[in-house]
């Protein structure tokens, strides 16, 4: 993925900053294209040597236009509610058709505004089958679906992989180079369970992006390996806790993407401590198929100063290793 | 230890569903008392499935479904007990913070302390501090267990401190915390008492607090 790229490219998930930047509520961007756009702008302006685009990242976006009820939890949409109680019921809901299907066409549109005001690689996001089915049916549900109908669970992950493969193919067509496919509940299963059901969901869905990128967040120490077996897709995002410089070696021919923690570190790190993990991290990567990025989203409420700091130090990094 | 008892253990070791009110149902004809099923039984189960969770052989989905298993024959069980068979090692207020709607990891802990002997005040999710600290003082809870995985949230957790000092509670209660986005270092920047990594060490440093009070 980054083979053009001799020096490890900055791709930190930082996009909700822009909301701060221009003084929007993430009410406002999530549900308006423009203002949407406008964090995306202010973003980049304020941060020009970040290599990558990245629309706002919104886990419900899918299951609200399924219909599933939802609240504002802090800033962000939350279900409030699982309308399924077994796979009958999630694979009887019919497909969205993104564009006319809100909140999936007000992203499309805010994807396509993006595209048109900036030539950098454009990021965005689908939510995986398990996190989407996790919203239709309630974790619990789900799980003891899983333990007790294999075939009922396998059902609706292909079903929920459906509708995010539709959502993946519009905003490919709106102007995405990259998805990052959320798949948060994947954490939740062992790597069998993994393995054998959700894998091949996710690669249903991967197989339409031609550049898919997997995320989980939490610790995944036990699931990397398993993720990174994942067919179709060309990288892996993962969060603070995995030790990279462990699992470089076991990812084959997949891009690590992350993992400074966004919280600990970033905003709440003094900048020396910034630039020392940063440092670490991209030593410790050096050589590697890698792209230095935060672990999960970053909280708007993170001081771009420390944004600031983290991208010094990625490029006193590249301009040192540039001059050896 | 009686056959029955040891198919309590096994199946909620293996997560067994499906037979648990029948290997419960043979205890109970047998004699055996619901306390004792509850102690020998299921929490044994509950011990083994939270060491395998802790040794990487149990995943999250599992720690849930063995709380399944035990929700689906507690009701039962409480309902046989005799008051003095009601012994409580403590009250525990437990909630999800404020702005924070995730839920599992506070159930599953929830489910771990009543198995336990512990006497649960579950509010739930999006709890706001002030229902948090009013609950402490009508209930008079030895703890309280917050759970937060937002990473936007965390400042929910002070705002419970906060108002427990407010009401002068602070010193007579114990702030645990837990879930994602929770560390060592942000129980001491929050001001809590307790870090949990998981469930299982939640439930037995809560165990260890009880006996060092009593």
């Amino acid at each position: 993925m980054t083979k053009d790229f001799p020096l490890p490219l900055i791709a930190p998930l930082g996009t909700s900053i822009g909301m701060r930047l221009i003084r929007a509520e993430a009410r406002e961007a999530l549900f308006n294209p423009s203002v949407h756009a406008e964090a995306v702008s202010a973003f980049l302006s304020r941060f020009p040597d970040i290599d990558f685009a990245f629309s706002l990242m919104d886990t419900s976006i899918e299951a609200r236009a399924l219909g599933c009820p939802y609240e504002f939890m802090g800033r962000v949409p939350a279900i409030s509610a699982n309308p399924c109680a077994s796979p009958d019921d999630v694979c009887s809901l019919n497909i969205p058709e993104p564009w006319n299907a809100d909140p999936m066409r007000i992203n499309l549109e805010s994807v396509a505004k993006i595209r048109t005001l900036t030539g950098k690689p454009l990021v965005s996001y689908v939510v995986g089958p398990a996190t989407l089915a996790a919203h239709l049916c309630g974790i619990t549900s789900l799980i003891k679906i899983s333990r007790r109908d294999a075939q009922g669970f396998k059902r609706i992950l292909g079903h929920a992989g459906a509708v995010s493969r539709r959502y993946a193919e519009c905003l490919l067509k709106a102007g995405a180079d990259f998805i990052v496919i959320l798949e948060p509940q994947a954490l939740i299963f062992s790597p069998k369970t993994f393995d054998d059901a959700i894998r091949p969901a996710v690669e249903k869905l991967a197989e339409i992006i031609p550049q898919a990128i997997l995320h989980v967040c939490g610790d995944t120490n036990h699931h990397a390996a398993a993720f990174s077996e994942t067919a179709s897709i060309i990288g892996i995002s993962l969060d603070w806790q995995v030790d990279f410089s462990q699992l470089k070696d076991r990812v084959g021919l997949k891009t690590l993407i992350g993992n400074i923690d966004p919280v600990g570190v970033l905003q709440k790190g003094r900048h020396d401590v910034i630039r020392e993990k940063v440092l670490h991290l991209m030593d410790a990567m050096k050589g590697s198929d890698f792209i230095l990025s935060t672990g999960c989203d970053m909280v708007p409420d993170t001081p771009p100063e420390n944004l600031d700091a983290l991208i010094a130090a990625a490029l006193d990094w590249r301009k040192q290793k540039s001059a050896n | 230890m009686s056959n029955a008892l040891q198919s309590v253990i096994k199946a909620i070791d293996e997560l067994d569903f499906d037979n648990i009110n029948n290997v419960v149902q043979i205890c109970l004809d047998e004699g055996i008392s619901p306390l004792s099923i509850i102690q020998d039984g299921i929490c044994k189960g509950l011990d083994i499935v939270g060491e395998k969770f802790n040794t990487g052989e149990y995943f999250l989905a599992d720690l849930v479904m063995a709380g399944e298993i035990v929700n689906e024959v507690m009701p039962n069980l409480k309902a046989r007990m005799n008051s003095s068979d009601a012994v409580q090692k403590g009250k525990v207020v437990m909630a999800t913070v404020k702005g924070d709607i995730h839920e599992i990891g506070k159930n599953i802990v929830c489910m771990l302390l009543d198995a336990n002997g512990f006497e649960v005040i579950d509010l739930g999710i999006d709890v706001p501090a002030e229902r948090i600290v009013n609950t402490v003082k009508e209930k008079k809870a030895s703890f309280i267990g917050l759970s937060c995985l937002l990473s936007t949230m965390v400042g929910s957790i002070g705002e419970v401190v906060e108002s427990l000092k407010r009401e002068g509670l602070r010193e007579k209660v114990r702030v645990f915390i837990g879930g994602a986005c929770t560390s060592e270092q942000l129980k001491d920047e929050m001001g809590a008492d307790v870090y949990s990594a998981t469930a299982v060490d939640a439930v037995r440093t809560m165990e260890k607090m009880c006996g060092a009070m009593t």
